[in-house]
């Protein structure tokens, strides 16, 4: 019974940081309100959406505590690993009931229909899956249940065509269920040899759960079965090269490649950032909006992707912190900041350059507004300089002053306005005429905090000390 | 205590004076004085979480002191030029840098760094290590990553050489090489070695001098071969403990026994016997190195 109790205080600790439950809690409560407060034709769809992420949300966490819970409870040899099953069948039972089945009977009461209960499950099946497949593979399936949701006639027309063989298959709900079993059957499978297996997929299971919570750090394997024009590229880093010796310190994701690997990267980036926000932003408020949603995403996306990474890699003290503050051939102080700049800032502002640039040859083939457009210009740039910021105060403290939870609350944030004008409750004209001194109000701190931060990195004997 | 070893600070290879650290307000390193004299491999010895890995980091340049200074080959720690640093071989206690590439490209990528890289010395090594070449580094056991991490840091042919605990993870065998390379490489190339251990062996089989940390200062700082005529445990019966001075010169560390009697650990300058030594019913004996570490650190 205590072997039990401690277990659950665990699972409940892993359950109470706050990016696993901040973030369903605010995507419940918006679901709700947008349910409660609005009577937009699109409404129950739109809580649909935001409900089956949090479900995602919910499942996924119990998809990290629960390998890790049973790697220490069979290192351990404790006793007790069928009631802990037992518990976590129990476990799973309420979250499908207070999460699939509750929201699912409701929204299916207001919309007519079965299929939220379909959607929210599928939600749940991908956050237990998410791991333990291929992302890719899981993603395609949950993004084509969600679009077929959201956009149905668009994906019917298409999934319609690519079935033709499959006559069976034409019917959206078919499709729908199909999906869904789908994701059932493979969640079962791979959680069957977790739980009831020789203990290595247990184990592989575990030490992936440990690295997503931040407990553990993995190398990029893949990397090293990589095919050659992905593969990093080491012979490029020497002396006299110190931006290229940091890159490569800084891992995979920027170290130097092959040109057609770098090419590859950056398309991946600017698509994985743009792509599905423009194809919905497109669908549901026209080119017009659905670009400058896109574009804004994909500036921070970028800094959220490259800003987490680097200074994961500087806080290791045994690791490349180490290896950098003594490798020579970086250079003096001055020469190794500069190439430290240079290696951290370039990938990021390269990225968001081009997806910014992207949008404005956008807005110039569409000739929208440039009033409109040069408050949202304004606000990519104030992304970027929030993302040059939080990198720079980062470096300077060796800490995360942007943890995932916080990026992903922005993101979510981000999504709500988004949504809420998609939904037609808010417009273009409903979003405030604020004067100039407002509106350069968030890139104006963001200036003075750079500033600050810059100098005190300055200050430093060299940019790789431990602080 | 702290401990300037025989050879002035300016002329050695690796020094520190008056080093403070503080870690939320808790002293971890206070008024630490320490320099290695040319050639030696200096053991420096300390219980678990006594600041050993701290003092080495700002010895090498890796962490910033709160106060005092450091040097490495004549220049300030925090400040070296590139021409000290290919000078420097640093083995650090649990090696996670460049965890994503295979060991091969690893020291092939450090080594172009290097101008005095011996290619031919890391051939031979990850030989007799059997050490695989296309495994990426976060795939070895910790002992086969410690092992690379020697060899990396060996191939420099470097002049001062810094290990934090290097022979934590290794099995015997290695460990045994690993301490037969740095008594070859002192005595016949000249490099000056400063390892942290917690084994006390491998510390008498390889070091010229030990510094024992303890209680945030140097406790003791001492050539190997001076310990023992230097240092004596002496039991003071119960009778003469109630008149002994508190602290006596010289005295290391004091315990009191159950009986009323003490233990004392006692440094005298010269070999003379103490006036206490002489003192009816004390008895002096000669303390081995790991019982002198319990005694002061215990």
């Amino acid at each position: 019974m205590e072997v039990l109790r401690i277990q659950v205080n665990a699972l409940l600790g892993v359950l109470v940081r706050p990016a696993f439950t901040l973030i369903p809690a605010l995507l419940l409560i918006t679901a709700a309100l947008l349910v409660l407060c609005t009577d937009n034709p699109y409404t129950p769809r739109d809580a649909e959406l935001l409900l089956s992420i949090t479900v995602f949300f919910v499942f996924y966490s119990a998809g990290v505590a629960a390998p890790v819970l049973l790697s220490d409870i069979r290192r351990l040899r404790l006793p007790g690993r069928w009631p802990l099953l037992a518990y976590a069948g129990r476990l799973l039972l309420v979250l499908v009931i207070v999460t699939v089945l509750v929201p699912g009977a409701l929204l299916g009461v207001i919309r007519g229909s079965l299929s939220p209960l379909f959607v929210l499950g599928s939600g749940a099946l991908t956050g237990l899956l998410i791991q333990r497949m291929p992302m890719p593979v899981v993603a395609v399936i949950f993004v084509v249940v969600l679009l077929r949701n959201l956009i149905p006639g668009v994906v019917h027309h298409h999934l319609s065509a690519l079935l033709t063989p499959f006559p069976w298959l034409a019917h959206p709900w078919v499709q729908l269920q199909a999906a869904f079993d789908t994701l059932a059957v493979l969640a079962a499978w791979r959680w069957w040899r977790i739980l009831c297996g020789d203990g290595q997929a247990l184990e592989a299971a575990a030490r992936t759960a440990r690295i997503i919570s931040g407990r553990y750090t993995q190398p990029d394997s893949h990397v090293a079965q990589a095919p050659w024009w992905s593969s990093v590229r080491l012979d490029t880093a020497h002396r006299g090269e110190p931006v290229r010796v940091i890159r490569t310190c800084l891992g995979p994701l920027h170290a130097p490649t092959y040109g057609v690997g770098r090419a590859l990267r950056l398309a991946a980036e600017v698509g994985v950032a743009t792509g599905v926000f423009l194809l919905w932003g497109a669908w549901r408020l026209g080119w017009h909006w659905g670009w400058r949603v896109a574009v804004f995403l994909g500036v921070f996306y970028s800094w959220a992707a490259f800003g987490q990474r680097i200074i994961g890699v500087l806080l290791r003290v045994n690791g490349e912190l180490a290896e950098l503050a003594l490798l020579p051939g970086l250079g003096d102080r001055r020469a190794q900041l500069r190439a430290l700049y240079r290696a951290c800032l370039a990938p990021p502002l390269l990225v968001g350059g081009i997806i910014a640039v992207a949008g404005i040859v956008a807005a110039l083939i569409e000739n929208v507004s440039l009033e409109a457009d040069g408050r949202v210009l304004l606000w990519m740039l104030s992304t970027m300089l929030l993302g040059v910021t939080a990198t720079v105060t980062a470096l300077v403290g060796q800490r995360r002053i942007w943890p995932s939870w916080i990026a992903i609350l922005c993101l979510f944030v981000a999504l709500i306005a988004w949504m809420l004008i998609a939904s037609g409750t808010h417009t273009v004209s409903d979003l405030p005429a604020r004067p100039l001194a407002r509106w350069l109000a968030v890139p104006g701190a963001c200036c003075v905090i750079l500033i600050i931060s810059a100098r005190r990195l300055n200050r430093l004997p060299h940019p790789f000390v431990l602080r | 205590m702290n401990a300037v070893l025989a050879t002035p600070a300016a002329a050695a290879p690796l020094a520190c004076e008056h080093i403070v650290k503080r870690y939320d307000g808790h002293t971890v390193l206070s008024d630490v004085t320490l320099s290695i004299p040319r050639g030696a491999v200096l053991g420096l010895i300390g219980r678990n979480g006594a600041g050993k890995s701290t003092l080495i980091r700002i010895l090498i340049g890796l962490q910033q002191a709160d106060a005092g200074s450091a040097s490495i080959l004549g220049e300030p720690s925090l400040e070296l030029t590139d021409r000290s640093k290919t000078r420097l071989g640093y083995v650090p206690q649990q090696p996670d840098a460049l965890s994503w590439m295979r060991v091969g490209d690893m020291l092939e990528f450090v080594g172009r760094l290097y101008p005095n890289w011996d290619a031919a010395f890391v051939r031979r090594a990850l030989e007799r290590w059997q050490l695989p070449l296309r495994q990426s580094l976060g795939k070895l056991s910790p002992g086969e990553r410690q092992r690379v991490a020697i060899i990396r840091a060996l191939a420099v042919n470097p002049e001062l050489l810094v290990l934090d605990e290097p022979a934590a993870a290794l099995d015997p065998v290695a460990r045994r090489e690993l301490l037969r390379e740095i008594a070859v490489r002192a005595g016949e190339m000249g490099t000056t070695v400063l390892f942290s251990t917690h084994i006390v062996p491998d510390l008498e089989r390889v070091a010229s001098h030990v510094a024992f940390l303890h209680d945030t200062r140097v406790a003791l700082s001492t050539p190997l071969d001076e310990l023992n005529e230097r240092h004596a445990r002496l039991s003071v019966p119960p009778s003469q403990a109630k008149d002994l001075p508190q602290p006596l010169i010289g005295e290391l560390s004091r315990r009191a026994r159950p009986d009323g009697g003490l233990t004392l650990i006692i440094v005298r300058d010269n070999r003379t016997p103490l006036d206490v030594e002489q003192l009816p019913g004390v008895r002096s004996d000669v303390l081995p190195l790991e019982d002198l570490f319990i005694e002061v650190a215990g």
